[in-house]
């Protein structure tokens, strides 16, 4: 998982986040009007959720080593 | 899950809101047309652009000719030279056409040098070109379907006419007829790793489906550096690593293999001299990993490194050019210093497969449709046998956005409206869904991970030979037999699903234009056949899908009518 946390006391609810996400990993809760990370494990560390977030809610992890097959 | 259908009608569909795509309809909206671009994240910030570090190379009247010549001399003339110049001599009047829209910091970079770089080009903020770009079209009526995902093309009686795909959040489906229809979504890269994750080749399978030709496929297959850590190449952080790298032993050991250079005659100045010449470089990482020499690093501790390379440094933010975090932002989220501490980087798949034959009017080989920008790389055939190169795929996107635009805006206006042929359209809704139905066993997730044990082998996709590349055919033959069975929860896994197909279609066309290709030229290194052969060999691997067959053919380059010939000492 990569995107560590959206805080719902800062987020302003305007939903860039989930515009920029081009894996669909946030979606956005039509009812408390905030987003929220629904599939965590398509996260590809682009980092653009928390670039672009306005009010600085979110933070990412970037993990360590992600495992994907080797080269050799 | 409940469906709703929607029937949509345009003169010109564009799918993808990339800087190809934005740019294709801003043209086709010019000519009157109406436009409709899908995509399946949000027009504007979507496709490559945005990682793409801002580069975009162009160059005035009086260096194109060198541009040109050093083209082709680094494609290893595998160019369609008429292409390349064609190219070379539409960057700068893009380039000045979006500058006269409001694209000013385009026009700071250029410094008259041979390969100008203008740093901001790919900045998705409100100042900046893509989402001007979008405002200018959104002005001249254009709609923006964002969030869909195109799965595939209608036809009728042997021509493209629209598109049919899902809401990847609602999935809910959409079917829309088009006079023409401009595929602008960018090549394969099978989703290597971060940041380099968006196009998973699912315009080089629609095409390819279609029945167009693929052309220069063999090449489709770049291989990079990372850092071992975040497994990305973030800030700019990759042309020191490439240039900079020491092995175990302490030696920078890129001075031990000249060849990376490219050839006195042909050098561009500046840190993007060897950019042409990425398969060499990654030749020779290779082949000092493979000879102990490895792990290799990325030493930045010293003080004259911090003085050269301030912009690694950064820690505001935003690496220069691009969206991400910058390396040094990056390193220390994974409690890296690299003021302190070399850095390990690793030889990774990267992949920018984009084989689509197009001519000057960006029209593929199918009545109908269009390819633009990263799809058409390799099938452009501007660029010949080189893998990659800083600067100039972003370059092309504007080049073929323009002519496809253009061609297909003011083409649509003579043609009749499309009627929607409702048992294709049925058919086509069936196959698409077919994975919500509960009785498949196959995850895409798994899908996609066996396609990628195979095509990161760097021996199977980068240092090539026949016995392994058949054996990578059969293995993604293997991986295909069991995609009836592919099952998807929700809209979300069903665009995984998707995409496990779609990569699944460019790994062949790789492979099998790798197979055919039996000479090492450019980044077609075949291990089985070391040299260049320039006398079976000046010719094109041209692919093309007849039933369910990959039909694979060789065609002449007409070398005779080109500028400029391989000379015998060059064989």
């Amino acid at each position: 998982m990569v995107v560590k946390s959206i805080s719902d006391k800062i987020c302003i609810g305007c939903g860039i986040c989930v515009s920029v996400c081009t894996e669909d990993v946030l979606r956005f809760d039509e009812v408390k009007k905030k987003p929220y990370v629904k599939y965590p494990k398509d996260c590809v560390s682009c980092s653009f959720c928390e670039v672009f977030c306005p009010v600085g809610a979110i933070e990412l992890v970037l993990t360590i080593g992600r495992k994907m097959p080797e080269v050799w | 899950m409940a469906i709703s259908t929607n029937v949509l009608s345009t003169d010109v569909l564009i799918i993808g809101g990339g800087i190809s795509g934005l740019y294709a309809a801003n043209k086709a909206a010019d000519e009157g047309a109406s436009v409709l671009i899908v995509e399946k994240s949000t027009a504007g910030w979507g496709g490559q652009m945005p990682l793409s570090g801002g580069f975009f190379a162009y160059v005035p009247p009086d260096k194109a000719e060198d541009l040109i010549r050093y083209y082709v001399a680094e494609g290893e003339y595998l160019n369609d030279q008429e292409m390349t110049e064609a190219v070379v001599k539409n960057l700068l009047p893009c380039a000045e056409e979006v500058a006269g829209w409001g694209m000013n910091s385009l026009a700071k970079g250029f410094d008259g040098k041979l390969l100008a770089t203008a740093g901001t080009i790919g900045f998705p903020q409100r100042d900046t070109v893509m989402p001007m770009m979008l405002d200018r079209a959104l002005k001249r009526n254009a709609r923006v379907l964002n969030k869909v995902y195109v799965v595939d093309l209608l036809r009728d009686d042997g021509r493209v006419v629209g598109a049919v795909g899902f809401h990847y959040q609602t999935g809910d489906f959409y079917a829309i007829t088009a006079k023409t229809t401009i595929l602008s979504c960018g090549g394969c890269m099978y989703k290597t790793r971060g940041l380099w994750h968006t196009n998973c080749g699912e315009g080089v399978a629609m095409a390819y489906n279609a029945g167009a030709e693929m052309r220069n496929a063999e090449f489709g297959n770049m291989f990079n550096v990372a850092n071992k850590y975040t497994m990305d190449d973030a800030g700019g952080s990759i042309g020191a690593a490439r240039t900079l790298g020491v092995n175990a032993r302490g030696e920078r050991m890129m001075q031990k293999y000249p060849d990376i250079n490219a050839p006195e005659g042909i050098r561009r100045g500046g840190g993007m001299l060897a950019s042409g010449r990425s398969s060499r470089i990654i030749r020779a990482w290779a082949k000092e990993i493979e000879a102990g020499g490895g792990p290799i690093y990325l030493d930045l501790t010293s003080e004259d490194a911090r003085a050269r390379m301030p912009a690694l440094f950064d820690l505001s933010g935003r690496s220069r050019g691009s969206l991400h975090l910058g390396y040094a932002s990056r390193m220390r989220r994974v409690g890296v210093d690299i003021t302190k501490q070399k850095v390990e980087w690793v030889v990774v798949p990267e992949f920018h497969e984009g084989p689509v034959r197009i001519d000057a009017n960006g029209q593929t080989t199918v009545p109908g449709v269009y390819a633009t920008g990263d799809l058409a790389w390799h099938g452009s055939a501007f660029v010949g046998a080189m893998d990659w190169h800083i600067g100039v795929p972003q370059g092309l996107c504007m080049v073929t956005g323009f002519w496809a635009g253009s061609h297909a805006g003011k083409t649509s206006l003579s043609l009749p409206e499309e009627k929607i042929n409702s048992s294709q359209v049925e058919n086509l809704k069936k196959q698409i869904y077919a994975p919500l139905d509960a009785k498949g066993t196959y995850s895409p997730y798994d899908a996609i991970r066996e396609i990628q044990q195979v095509v990161f082998k760097l021996k199977n996709s980068f240092l090539k030979s026949r016995d392994r590349l058949e054996k990578a055919v059969s293995a993604i033959e293997s991986i295909k037999s069991k995609f009836p069975d592919l099952a998807a929860k929700d809209s979300h896994e069903l665009v995984r699903c998707h995409e496990a197909k779609n990569m699944v279609a460019c790994a062949e066309i790789l492979y099998r234009a790798s197979l055919a290709r039996t000479e090492t030229r450019g980044s077609n290194v075949r291990e089985d056949y070391p040299e260049r052969d320039d006398k079976n060999w000046l010719s094109w691997v041209i692919i093309k899908k007849e039933g369910e067959e990959a039909k694979v053919r060789t065609e002449p380059i007409p070398i005779e009518r080109y500028k400029y010939k391989p000379t015998s000492t060059e064989s």
